[in-house]
């Protein structure tokens, strides 16, 4: 058995980030493992423009983002073993290992950050009736393909789900030539960004169909034609609405899942909200030792945002190696009116600050931020807009969070002016009916 | 008047654009009025792609077979290195150019090779397609 001071599991965003903070805070013996061959995760399939608004002030291409932190961990000595699974990790942080170089392999860590990033929902996991043809692809799926693998999957293309992978895939395939039917979306309002909404559908005359989902696939060996109904407010499908589409290749943007078979298997708590493991502030789990960071915690909307949560995770695996744990009771974060959930979940009393991630049920104007200890008011943020879709974060400094004397502190929306907006969660409205 | 959805930030505010004038409306901050403006008067997109990496040397292992489709492993071995190469660069246009370019843009990106060692901003094609535009490499191979 090998020994590590720090072993990151995932060499994307998250592990990347977390690796280089630990590094900065002084740890010298840091082992990354990833999967793939080559470092960067999701960031290398995703070519276009877009990333590290926040982070450098400027837009990056998915690649580009990735090669920064790369570029950066060549000055150091955190080590990166590429083609290497993880398949097993225990309470004790024992990581069981395979890959073609060093065969089956057991590491001892001091500390762990998970940064396993999530996967796509597939076609199994919203039961889509039909024909078991070729031809069905998750957008990520591919988006790898097109992109590093460099072929076409198809020539006429449906989209299921308006996420933004489904957006920047059909996008990505009408410049190639392909021909982009349809985007079709079962909610009444788009899962994506309205910047992609914008330029990737809109520039080029893509309908948007919402409220509607796919009830048939047909198709003997490769995909032929798919079905798409309208669906009543109940999200079950009217019938008589129904229109074929002819095409051979159908993409999936239904959503992604936290990667959390290693956490499941070690025993650490999950919060089923996030799918991501229950954290402190510091982004430790409650196996202690082993940290958190990134889409395997929860989903993010922009990898900025995962960056600098995964430098919080480095900094506190460094400071447990380096005997400096947290004290202090257990304060527990709630979910108060319109808020879906919160990461972290748990706050040491006397933390030196707080950063709270948390997503908004319903789309708002003009609204404030609550947090209550009790019923006391200890913050409150006015925010103009606020929807599902896009990640809110506030921060809260030590000298609001030394005043808080319940075990619990409630996040909650209050609506201000304009209140809830749903309707107003569509940008577009409708597309007609062929 | 035309209608259009502001991308500045998240609120997404319907603006209404004049197509003569280019005066604005609906926008809730001053950024909203110079994008409508902008997006009617001369729409600019920056356009992502792919090239296709071709190894150092001609005699390349290729699938004979058109059918069969190469594994990943056979993607192009590079010569020297012991490393498989990726078979596509990553690249973009190194500023928006006009919309109405992107297919233009497109045809020129997809007839171009790429041979390492490239560097990230590398310059693969000047002016594409008649634009004041760039086409640089996006990621690095040695």
């Amino acid at each position: 058995m090998t020994e590590h001071e720090l072993v990151v599991i995932g060499g994307g965003p998250a592990g990347l980030a977390a690796a280089l903070a630990a590094w900065e805070q002084g740890v010298r013996d840091i082992l990354i493992l990833e999967r793939d061959n080559q470092a960067g995760g999701i960031l290398n399939q995703c070519i276009h423009n877009g990333f590290g608004l926040h982070r450098f002030r400027e837009e990056l291409t998915g690649p580009e983002y990735a090669g920064r932190f790369i570029d950066l961990l060549r000055n150091t000595d955190i080590q990166i073993r590429t083609d290497t699974m993880v398949l097993d990790l225990t309470r004790d942080r024992v990581l069981h290992t395979v890959s073609p170089q060093h065969g089956c392999e057991a590491i001892q860590a001091g500390a762990v950050v998970l940064a396993m990033g999530c996967r796509e929902r597939t076609r199994g996991a919203i039961s889509i009736p039909g024909a078991r043809c070729s031809g069905i692809f998750t957008a990520g799926a591919a988006q790898r393909f097109l992109n590093m693998e460099g072929y076409m999957v198809g020539k006429r293309v449906v989209i299921l789900g308006s996420g933004d992978i489904g957006l920047i895939m059909a996008r990505r395939m009408t410049l190639e030539g392909a021909k982009v039917l349809a985007c079709v979306e079962l909610m009444p309002y788009s899962g994506g960004l309205t910047r992609n909404i914008v330029q990737c559908l809109n520039d080029f005359d893509i309908p948007l169909y919402l409220s509607h989902t796919v009830t048939d696939i047909r198709g003997k060996d490769r995909l032929e034609q798919v079905v798409v109904s309208r669906v009543d407010e109940n999200r079950r499908p009217i019938p008589g609405t129904e229109m074929v589409f002819d095409c051979d290749t159908l993409m999936l943007s239904v959503g992604l899942l936290p990667e959390n078979e290693l956490s499941r298997q070690a025993g650490i708590e999950i919060d089923p909200r996030t799918n991501g493991p229950v954290v402190w502030e510091n982004r430790e789990t409650d196996l202690p030792g082993v940290f958190a960071c990134g889409n395997v915690l929860h989903v993010h909307d922009l990898v900025d945002y995962v960056s600098a949560e995964s430098e919080q995770a480095g900094i506190a695996a460094a400071a447990y190696l380096h005997g400096n744990r947290p004290e202090g009771g257990e304060i527990r974060l709630v979910n108060g009116n319109g808020v879906s959930y919160t990461v972290p979940q748990r706050l040491h009393r006397g933390a030196e600050s707080l950063e709270l991630f948390f997503r908004v049920r319903n789309v708002y104007r003009d609204a404030a931020i609550r947090v209550l200890d009790g019923e006391a008011q200890v913050a409150r943020f006015r925010r103009e807009h606020m929807a599902p879709g896009e990640m809110e974060s506030i921060k809260l400094p030590k000298v609001l969070l030394d005043r808080v004397k319940g075990d619990t502190l409630t996040v909650e929306i209050e609506p201000v002016g304009g209140g809830v907006l749903r309707s107003e969660a569509s940008p577009l409205g409708d597309a007609p009916n062929v | 008047m035309k209608e259009i959805i502001c991308i500045t930030c998240p609120k997404g505010c319907h603006l209404k654009v004049d197509e003569e004038s280019f005066s604005v409306t609906g926008n809730s901050c001053p950024r909203g009025a110079v994008y409508g403006a902008n997006e009617l008067r001369s729409p600019v997109r920056v356009v992502t792609s792919t090239v296709v990496v071709e190894p150092v040397g001609a005699s390349i292992a290729r699938p004979q077979n058109p059918d069969c489709l190469p594994r990943t492993s056979d993607a192009c071995p590079y010569e020297g290195s012991g490393k498989d190469l990726p078979r596509r660069l990553p690249v973009k246009t190194d500023r928006p150019i006009p919309k109405g370019k992107m297919f233009a843009v497109m045809a020129e990106i997809n007839r171009v090779r790429a041979t390492p060692p490239i560097k990230v901003g590398d310059v693969l094609i000047p002016h594409v397609a008649g634009t004041d535009g760039n086409v640089v490499a996006t990621k690095s191979l040695e």
